[in-house]
């Protein structure tokens, strides 16, 4: 039996925390409303040399290149557009839960 | 204009530094030259005519000398005549009764050198007294008479020259016998020859003969006449039977038929004037050299610094704004540089402020694409994010609410849901038309019929109806490919989309070049079409010619098509009829246009 690993939400917009929160469900999630917006927590995170190796999943409205180019220059570990559709944005997030919770491996060293 | 690593003293004839110094070396060479040649003829002309006066001076003094010794020479003979032993003679008309005149002046006449006759007027010879031999008895064969009395033509017996005189011994009171002296004398005996050359001068020949032409003497031999007109006295010229020139004048010896011509060989008199002609050709070279150095440094004065300036005026040409001419001169080429270098100035600093203007107006416009980038950012990441929660909430209500809620209450939530994704879909294609109008075009050189191709198998793939394709030859292209291939992708979608309804359907795909080189692409279709009375609606942003519910789509791909083919230079037309078709066209202009 995999492990499941948690999923931490940070998330600026309560009304989006609530959404994604019913679109992963089936996981073990936490939740954290931020007062910055992602590319802070993202820079902050990869800076971190206790929390770099943690994987970053970027769950965003933005498709613009220069939001791509600058979350992979962070060393972003996902990048994904939320879709329109609520029945698109609810499989998305299971898959993304699936994914990143049971079959993502991660290093034992922290 | 000469380019700087030519050598100096080559001549470039292209260049004033050349052609003006040899332009004014040359009229003054011809003018030196013209001037020469009037200069030496006149002077020949004067030479010629002081040498036939000098021999008209001569001849004149020769003809007086020798027409002042003719009456002497007569008066002489005059004094026999009036002798008592010579009328005695004539009348004794026998030759023994002349013994005694003969006996008196034979002496005399060999002293003289002169041939004595004594002739009856019946032309019989009574005696012949010679001091020399002179000539013949009867010099032209014929007796004395009336007609030839005075001084006869010089004649000529071998070598011998003389002159012969017929005088009347007039007839004595007792008798009327009357009859002729004859008297012969040799000429070359004239004893006062170097006098007369000491008074024409060296050089010069003395000719002289009868003016009939027949006997001609130098005095010391027979000579031919000279060729020219002995009838006429004064100044002539003729040519030799040796080819040899002469000038020299004629004089007539007054009380003879003699002539004595004086000449000088022209080619004497001329040594003179060619000297001459020397003399002044060298002070000519010399006058030509110095003028044609002045005129070399004059042009160098000149021709410098229009130089200099015609580099500055190539420089500004290049884009170099800089170079400027020193002058310090204050005629027209002074003005000139100072005009020339404000004029630089002036376009320099013209330059410099359009630069400035430029790079404040690219600062404006990278400002102003920024803030369009902003606010595009912010229509894509702030808009969508409410419109997904319009969505998302109302797609939970309808979960969690769904059998409290009736059949209407759950028709409202269904057309939020709906209209919040259409309204995400408008917003992505409007985002994706602001990206086509700024990211930069890539032109390379683009298989137009590869790419039909690839986009027509991708679009009746999706399409999964049984289409009629149709794709004439199509040339290769110079444009951005991804774009170029976005343009395809709309307009075969399109034509696919609105056949869809029909058993037939059929698209075909062409192109056609104009004269200039510009290329017409066209998209056909057997489809719905469109009426042509809104043909100027098609290409706009979300204009619809066709109601949502018949055909899907947000009505961006013909903006996006016109947006594209704009940027490359071309244009978007199309022509339909309702329910017969369309025909969408694009043009590319030519590859020259399109690579500059």
């Amino acid at each position: 039996m995999p492990e499941i690993r948690p999923i931490l939400l940070a998330e600026d917009n309560a009304n989006d925390v609530e959404l994604t929160m019913s679109a992963l469900q089936a996981h073990n999630v936490a939740n954290s409303v931020v007062k910055v917006d992602g590319l802070e927590v993202l820079r902050h995170v990869k800076a971190d040399p206790h929390l770099r190796r943690m994987p970053v999943v970027v769950l965003t409205s933005s498709r613009e290149e220069s939001d791509l180019v600058r979350s992979y220059d962070l060393g972003v570990n996902a990048y994904v557009v939320k879709p329109m559709n609520f029945p698109d944005f609810i499989q998305a997030g299971e898959t993304l839960g699936a994914f990143w919770a049971l079959l993502n491996e991660l290093p034992q060293v922290r | 204009m000469s380019s700087p690593s030519r050598s100096r003293w080559a001549p470039d004839l292209q260049s004033l530094r050349w052609r003006l110094p040899l332009l004014i070396s040359g009229l003054m060479l011809v003018l030196i030259g013209a001037f020469l040649v009037i200069t030496f003829r006149e002077v020949t002309r004067l030479q010629l005519q002081r040498a036939g006066t000098r021999a008209q001076f001569a001849a004149d003094q020769l003809a007086e000398q020798m027409a002042l010794g003719s009456p002497q020479r007569l008066g002489d003979a005059q004094r026999l005549l009036d002798r008592q032993d010579l009328g005695e003679c004539l009348e004794g008309q026998a030759p023994a009764a002349c013994e005694a005149f003969s006996a008196a002046i034979k002496s005399a006449a060999a002293t003289a050198n002169l041939v004595i006759e004594v002739w009856t007027s019946d032309a019989r010879r009574l005696a012949s007294i010679a001091g020399a031999s002179v000539g013949p008895a009867l010099a032209d064969g014929e007796p004395p008479s009336r007609a030839k009395l005075g001084v006869g033509p010089l004649r000529r017996s071998g070598q011998v020259l003389y002159s012969e005189a017929i005088l009347e011994i007039p007839a004595r009171q007792e008798s009327n016998t009357s009859g002729f002296l004859v008297i012969r004398r040799k000429l070359l005996a004239a004893p006062n020859r170097v006098l007369l050359k000491q008074l024409v001068g060296d050089g010069a020949a003395i000719k002289l003969g009868n003016q009939i032409g027949d006997v001609w003497t130098d005095l010391e031999r027979a000579v031919d006449a000279p060729r020219i007109d002995l009838s006429r006295p004064g100044i002539a010229h003729y040519e030799a039977s040796d080819r040899r020139a002469y000038v020299g004048a004629l004089s007539h010896i007054r009380g003879t038929p003699w002539a004595v011509w004086v000449e000088f060989p022209e080619a004497a008199t001329l040594a003179e004037s060619r000297a001459f002609l020397r003399r002044m050709s060298a002070i000519g070279l010399g006058i030509l050299v110095v003028a044609s150095a002045l005129v070399w440094v004059m042009s160098g004065r000149v021709t410098k610094p229009l130089s200099k300036l015609t580099e500055q005026a190539e420089a500004i040409a290049s884009g170099d704004y800089t170079r400027s001419v020193e002058s310090t001169r204050g005629d027209e080429v002074g003005r000139l540089t100072a005009a020339s270098n404000e004029m630089a100035r002036r376009i320099r600093d013209a330059h410099d402020e359009l630069e400035q203007r430029v790079a404040e107006r690219t600062a404006d416009l990278a400002a102003a694409n920024e803030e369009l980038e902003s606010f595009s950012y912010s229509v894509s990441h702030d808009l969508r994010a409410p419109l997904r929660h319009i969505g998302g909430f109302a797609a939970l209500l309808d979960k969690s609410a769904s059998e409290r809620l009736q059949e209407t209450d759950r028709r409202y939530l269904k057309t939020i849901i709906d209209s919040a994704s259409r309204m995400g879909l408008l917003i992505d294609d409007l985002l994706a038309f602001s990206r086509t109008g700024r990211s930069p075009i890539v032109k390379s050189t683009v298989k137009l019929q590869a790419l039909v191709e690839d986009v027509q198998r991708e679009v009746s793939a999706a399409a999964g109806g049984s289409i009629a394709w149709t794709v004439h030859p199509l040339p290769e292209v110079e444009a951005d490919p991804s774009m170029l291939r976005q343009v395809l992708l709309n307009l075969l979608s399109n034509a696919v989309k609105y056949t869809s309804g029909r058993p037939d359907a059929e698209v075909e795909i062409g192109a056609t070049q104009s004269e200039d080189g510009e290329l017409t692409v066209y998209v056909r279709d057997n489809g719905v079409g469109f009426d042509m009375q809104y043909v100027h609606k098609l290409f706009g942003v979300f204009q619809r010619l066709h109601r949502a519910e018949e055909f899907e789509g947000t009505g961006i791909g013909l903006a996006n098509v016109r947006r594209i083919v704009h940027r490359h230079g071309g244009r978007v037309w199309a022509e339909g009829e309702l329910n017969r078709g369309a025909t969408f066209y694009f043009s590319l202009p030519n590859r020259a246009r399109a690579d500059a």
